[in-house]
């Protein structure tokens, strides 16, 4: 197991080498209080399409220094979505969603943040790495029971193949849930200070309701310059201008 | 009714108590109209000094002057004090309108001279002189208008009317918004009255009430109206009500030098503090008292709640209080004892910080601060008390520090998974473990007419595997082993050929199914030769050139055999 994260280690430190400076920069204006400087550094990092919980996690921070609470809870958001086990994210994200404006009930059930962060905070590329192990340990025990005269050692090859079979699946599906956690924009977080949710894709519209800044919505569809949200099963059109996706 | 110009009395009266011998001179009103009549009075309190009559300045006088006396007699806690009053009466008259001065009356009392305050009158038109009522009216005042927020100043409410009031009905108080008063007297049940004269008219004037107040905000702050009501004996049987407001008072509230700092609480005035402690070395367990008090003058009641910044360890109880202050007109005094107990539920060292506290100097219009010291206390382990463990809670001020490292940055297109790499390399193993399967399955169920085919088509390899060891035995020498050799490789190509048994391998057998097998006659000869030549070695030795013959010739039968057959 650790080689195997050894290897996955040795795997990202060509990109970490590549990004290294802009986020150390970034870090050292952040310990200076120079925010500004730190999101601009930042920035650069997330503008070549790298990602990073710390990275996400520290783009918060720099935020919410300079007073930005949507783009604060987006980043935060964000470095959850790749690791939801970050304990630091987490406990911002909490503090920094106690300064907002509407107070929604967002949060997922209890079974599905545990799983979240007990299975989404491994690196995807271990569980493939894992299943591809679990593929060969399949393929032995499989062999075994196909081949063997020994009742008992057939019995026991089955059961072991069963488990394994079990295992192997599970991690596919794991890894791809994961995949798609991370790829896929479903939510997206509030960056204007208000704004009016419509009920069509149209400024004259009538509006149904208002969200403030920091507020997390579900995506849904888009049209044009605008997209249809929802929140607490109400729903409606927002400017795409006024949102971040997650 | 003695009418006089100049008059020199000597009235002798007994005179009881003491009293400052005094002289006064009121009017019933200094604003009238012209050609109205007005009293003019002088009043003496003595009746052993000479009086002489003030110059009126132009004024006439209709009629008087009217001497009466009347004599008062006091007893407060349980002295007697006699008043004699000597009133003479004037009715005065303006022809014109303008301004007249009555000059001080002066009194004479052997060498020693008094003269009463000048009097000023306003003669107007006819019909001009305001009709305010300036005979019952009562006047808000304070010592102070100008203060510091929460500096103590006085506030007192004074009743004037021309008649004696006869009792005391109703106050209200007006709404101070800003500021705290306390009343300076407030057992007070009886009101005492005194005469006054305001620009020369003579009141009867009540305090009402006498109030010590604290700005609690800067700014202006406003008491408003007082309402008080009097009954009034208008003769023997009746009475009269008057219901009277008071002025607003306003107040302007200075804000404190430096009343930022965290540790001024808005005391103003004079502070000490001191502190005692019951025991700085104890048992864990056992109770602590620790008494802070605070000393002073000012606004003490603004002191509240002191606390004291206990270490967890401890368990703190909310102190006893015990106030002995009292309030004065300069603001409220004495000192407010805390007393607080606390218990240590955990050894060690600890220090508790002295209590301290900021206030504004008003002397010398300074902030000071009043400190005691800190309290360490040295608490011994106690082997028989368990310890509660204490809920450490973080403190939720501020968002958690950035990660200085990042465990690695990736792409989207980082992910492994996926891509046709992974779902090959996923599904490889079982492939390859799949095919080994399907050969070895293969080899399993395999037929016995297949299996014969197999074991025909392998006869002559291994025939000729056996007769290199022939060849082997033939060149060592071993002729009868060689011999015994090539008869096994020939039956057991032939029992591998035929699949049959050794029991049904004879020579006419065999040279059947060659010919059967449509061999050509020149092999079965070359066969029936062969197997003959074996057959005749068993019983009699061959020659070792003939062996060798044999044997080469059976490999080549052999090699043909396996051709047709």
């Amino acid at each position: 197991m650790k080689v195997l994260f050894l290897f996955i280690a040795f795997i990202f430190t060509a990109a970490t080498f590549a990004q290294d400076s802009s986020f150390v920069r970034g870090n050292e204006a952040y310990a200076n209080s120079d925010f500004e400087t730190a999101l601009s550094e930042y920035t650069k990092v997330v503008g070549s399409e790298q990602m990073s919980t710390e990275l996400y996690y520290n783009l918060g921070n720099t935020y919410f220094k300079l007073d930005q609470i949507g783009e604060a809870i987006w980043a935060y958001e964000k470095a959850l979505k790749i690791d939801p086990s970050n304990q630091n994210a987490q406990f911002n994200l909490k503090f920094v969603n106690s300064k907002t404006y509407d107070d929604l009930d967002t949060a997922e059930s209890g079974i599905v943040t545990w799983l979240k962060i007990n299975l989404f905070s491994f690196s995807i590329n271990f569980w493939a790495y894992l299943s591809i192990l679990f593929a060969f340990i399949l393929a032995i025990a499989l062999y075994f029971f196909f081949t063997t005269k020994k009742q008992k050692v057939k019995n026991r090859s089955l059961s072991f193949s069963f488990g394994t079979l079990f295992l192997l699946v599970f991690m596919i599906l794991l890894a791809y849930l994961n995949k798609s956690n991370i790829i896929d924009r479903a939510h997206a977080v509030i960056v204007t200070e208000f704004v009016e949710v419509r009920s069509s894709p149209s400024d004259t519209a009538p509006s149904g309701f208002k969200l403030h800044e920091g507020t997390k919505v579900d995506l849904l569809r888009s049209s044009d310059d605008w997209i249809e949200v929802g929140v607490n099963e109400n729903t409606g059109w927002v400017e795409k201008t006024s949102i971040w996706e997650i | 009714m003695k009418r006089i110009g100049v008059f020199i009395l000597f009235v002798c009266c007994i005179q009881l108590g003491f009293g400052q011998k005094t002289v006064q001179s009121t009017v019933s009103s200094n604003q009238v109209a012209a050609m109205e009549v007005f009293e003019f009075q002088i009043i003496v309190n003595n009746n052993d000094c000479n009086v002489l009559q003030p110059d009126f300045g132009g004024l006439t006088v209709a009629g008087g002057p009217q001497s009466s006396q009347s004599n008062n007699i006091s007893i407060v806690n349980g002295q007697r004090t006699q008043n004699t009053e000597l009133i003479w009466t004037y009715q005065l008259r303006a022809k014109e309108v303008g301004s007249y001065i009555i000059s001080g009356v002066t009194m004479d009392c052997g060498g020693e001279t008094q003269v009463s305050e000048p009097i000023e009158i306003t003669v107007s038109e006819e019909g001009q002189v305001s009709k305010v009522d300036q005979d019952y009216y009562m006047r808000l005042t304070t010592n102070k208008s100008s203060v510091y927020q929460g500096e103590p100043f006085t506030v007192t409410l004074k009743y004037y009317s021309k008649s004696r009031p006869d009792s005391f009905e109703a106050l209200d108080l007006g709404d101070a918004v800003g500021i705290y008063r306390q009343d300076l007297k407030p057992d007070r049940t009886s009101f005492q009255t005194n005469m006054e004269s305001i620009n020369g008219v003579r009141y009867y004037t009540i305090v009402l009430r006498e109030e010590v107040c604290f700005a609690q905000r800067s700014g202006e702050v406003k008491l408003q109206p007082y309402y008080a009501s009097l009954l009034f004996r208008r003769d023997f049987f009746n009475q009269f009500r008057k219901e009277t407001y008071s002025n607003t008072l306003s107040i302007d509230v200075k804000k404190i030098p430096g009343s930022s700092s965290l540790d001024f609480t808005g005391l103003v005035g004079e502070f000490s503090v001191t502190s005692e402690i019951s025991s700085n070395h104890v048992l864990m367990g056992d109770a602590i008292d620790i008494k802070i008090t605070i000393d002073g003058k000012g606004n003490m009641q603004d002191l509240g709640l002191i606390e004291l910044d206990v270490p967890e360890e401890f368990d703190q109880y909310d102190p006893e209080i015990e106030d002995k202050t009292s309030v004065s007109s300069t603001g409220i005094k004495g000192k407010i004892e805390y007393n607080f107990v606390v218990i240590p539920k955990h050894y060690g060292k600890y220090t508790i910080p002295g209590y301290s506290f900021q206030y504004f100097d008003l002397k010398n219009k300074k902030m000071k601060t009043a400190q005691v010291d800190d309290f360490i206390i040295q608490v011994d382990k106690r082997e028989s008390m368990e310890i509660d463990p204490i809920k450490t809670e973080l403190a939720n001020t501020d968002i958690q520090y950035i990660e200085e490292n990042s465990s690695g940055f990736f792409e989207q297109d980082d992910f492994f998974f996926g891509t046709w790499t992974y779902y090959g390399l996923v599904s490889s193993p079982l492939l390859i473990s799949f095919f080994f399967i399907f050969i070895r399955q293969k080899k399993e169920n395999i037929s016995d007419e297949e299996l014969l085919v197999l074991q025909q088509k392998k006869a002559v390899k291994n025939a000729q595997t056996a007769l290199k060891v022939v060849k082997a035995n033939l060149e060592q020498g071993k002729d009868a082993e060689a011999l015994k050799g090539l008869q096994t490789t020939l039956n057991k190509f032939f029992m591998e050929k035929f699949n049959v048994g050794l029991s049904d391998l004879s020579q006419r057998k065999i040279a059947e199914r060659l010919t059967t097998g449509n061999v050509e006659n020149e092999s079965i000869e070359k066969f029936n030769k062969i197997w003959n030549a074996i057959e005749m070695g068993q019983y009699a030795p061959i020659a070792h050139e003939n062996l060798v013959l044999t044997v080469n010739d059976t490999e080549g039968l052999l090699i043909e055999l396996d051709k047709k057959l």
